[in-house]
């Protein structure tokens, strides 16, 4: 069965039309990358593929069923959404925002039980922050902010991962370490991930399939090789590239062609 | 346990002074009691349900204090700025001046004028915020602080037409615990209960929310009905206590910083302690209103804002430590 399909899904905010008529279909363990010039969309559609917006026409299914038709908690059980932003403030600590992941299981009303602990321990563990379990969120670098963030997905249990430009912000090191963890988890957890970028090189790499989103529309979809085309990349970006094999992996290798511009 | 402690000894503070063990005798030992009828009488029939209705208005403002700051994540917020003090204040303003007499499943015109007018007007903020373009909690907060200042002119507006009544009206305005018998414990015992227990059935969902909307509904949180819970739980607190007490400004703001510095900011350790916090606040602040003038009293309302401001201007020097002051 196919976990995430969008069908002609249309979206627009104060009459100023976002998507137009987006269809995707996702399986599972795979990972797909959002590519797109900045304003292209691709927030929206990932709020539309949670529900978050909902869109003006189309339809998003998981399982072929309608998420029109779940309640607010059984969505939260199929579907995490890491937000590009969430409120940093409060003095919560690193494991009880992990904890949370299990409101969807364990009810906002109820005791958590030995599973729901149990499956904290294990989202803490994949995702290295046994040892930062009591930090409190305001004393997180953005890495292991980042990283609290998907043990909490993690801890949800939900079998779609959708991250909004999870590496936003972060030095290489830790960029590296967020995408390398999510590509391990959809790989271990047959996670079906959907994520948005704007490192094409990174896309390349940890990316199964890319969608390359402009002018409210997918460009392209498909492999690596197929979506990171010079001529695609140049209508998505408006900038000139050209595309070699990369050094190590051999996945297509970006590299934008500009002249440097006066004398040093 | 600090609650109980300050309440005992509130019971003996007042213009006639009862010691903690003449307190214990008085009310368990039948002998003592008897030959003191006087003394017995002022515990059991002045005092003591002042001190309830002391613990039960500082809990319910302590309690809708956190659930208005986890709503809005504004530690700025609490049950004035978001208006359900002033629509609880205008419905007492309008019992008083029209005289109303009625009286419905055991609460006095009061009480349900207070209930109506706090439920009614955070309604009416909720709707306006919920129209506005982002639906944001901002919005709803600024919304309150409109309608607030509107209801805040009509309460003058009543004071002036009705000068007869305006000691009456005043002293509402300026919050007292003076003359709460058991018939007002027994009014409004089950709204502050009922309020308070809520919020504290909304402790996951409030933790959720200060991450952020996006989060929270990725939680699996219905944001409308969570809102609506919360708006609901924290009138009904609120009105409990304006109408036992009039108003009582700073206990809702400065109980829930309290708490969150004492138990952090998970709000299953956060609603009951700054409930009782705000019972202590109360409680203290009573003892001064009723003893610093003696035989006179001071509206209490005074006394809370007279120490709470300095207190919560330390605070805030001084924030930072387990549970800061933010929200």
């Amino acid at each position: 069965m196919i976990p995430l399909t969008a069908r002609d899904v249309s979206f627009a905010f104060a009459d100023k039309a976002i998507l137009d008529r987006i269809s995707l279909e996702l399986c599972a363990g795979e990972v797909l990358v959002l590519l797109g010039a900045n304003g292209a969309g691709k927030t929206t559609l990932l709020q539309t593929l949670c529900r978050q917006l909902r869109p003006d026409s189309g339809a998003v299914l998981i399982q072929q069923e309608d998420i029109r038709s779940r309640s607010a908690k059984t969505l939260a059980r199929q579907v995490a959404l890491m937000p590009q932003h969430e409120n940093r403030d409060s003095q919560l600590r690193v494991i009880d925002v992990v904890t949370l992941g299990r409101a969807p299981h364990a009810g906002w009303w109820f005791p958590l039980t030995e599973k729901d602990h149990a499956a904290v321990e294990q989202a803490l563990a994949m995702s290295g922050l046994l040892t930062l379990r009591d930090r409190r969120i305001t004393e997180l670098s953005g890495g292991e902010w980042r990283r609290m963030i998907l043990a909490r997905a993690l801890a949800q249990h939900a079998s779609i991962l959708l991250l909004d430009e999870p590496t936003a912000g972060l030095d290489l090191k830790y960029q590296l370490d967020v995408l390398s963890r999510v590509q391990a988890m959809a790989r271990q957890c047959r996670l079906t991930v959907v994520l948005s970028l704007h490192d094409l090189n990174h896309a390349s790499i940890f990316g199964d399939r890319l969608a390359l989103m402009h002018d409210r529309q997918l460009l392209a979809v498909g492999t690596p090789k197929e979506v990171l085309q010079p001529a695609l990349i140049e209508t998505a970006f408006g900038i000139p590239v050209t595309v070699i094999d990369h050094p190590i992996h051999g996945t297509p290798f970006v590299v934008p062609l500009y002249e440097p511009q006066g004398e040093p | 346990m600090a609650t109980v402690t300050c309440a005992v000894i509130s019971l003996g503070v007042g213009a006639v002074p009862i010691g903690v063990a003449e307190i214990a005798a008085l009310l368990f030992d039948s002998a003592s009691a008897d030959a003191r009828s006087t003394e017995r009488s002022i515990l059991l029939q002045l005092r003591l349900p002042r001190i309830v209705s002391a613990v039960l208005v500082g809990a319910s403002l302590g309690a809708a204090g956190v659930g208005f700051q986890g709503l809005f994540r504004n530690s700025l917020a609490d049950p004035y700025v978001i208006g359900a003090s002033s629509g609880a204040g205008l419905g007492v303003t309008l019992a008083v001046t029209m005289g109303m007499q009625l009286s419905f499943l055991g609460l006095g015109a009061i009480a349900m004028a207070a209930l109506l007018g706090s439920i009614l007007t955070v309604i009416i903020v909720f709707t306006i915020g919920s129209l506005s373009a982002d639906r944001s909690p901002l919005s709803l907060l600024l919304a309150g602080v409109a309608l607030s200042s509107m209801i805040n002119a009509i309460v003058s507006l009543l004071m002036f037409l009705n000068d007869e009544k305006i000691v009456v009206i005043l002293s509402w305005l300026m919050g007292s615990l003076a003359g709460n018998d058991w018939q007002v414990v027994k009014a409004t015992a089950i709204s502050s209960l009922v309020g308070i227990v809520l919020l504290w059935s909304l402790a996951r969902p409030l933790d959720a929310n200060l991450l952020g909307e996006r989060a929270a509904q990725s939680l699996g949180l219905d944001l409308f009905r969570f809102r609506v819970l919360i708006v609901m739980a924290a009138s009904i607190a609120t009105a409990a206590a304006v109408s036992s007490a009039g108003i009582i400004g700073f206990v809702g703001l400065i109980a829930p910083h309290i708490g969150r510095f004492l138990v952090g900011p998970r709000h299953g350790w956060l609603v009951p302690t700054s409930g009782c916090v705000g019972a202590m606040i109360l409680l203290v602040s009573d003892a001064i209103a009723r003893t610093v003038v003696a035989p006179a009293e001071l509206p209490v309302g005074i006394v809370t804002a007279l120490l709470g401001g300095p207190f919560f201007l330390f605070l805030l020097k001084t924030r930072g430590g387990r549970g800061g002051i933010q929200a």
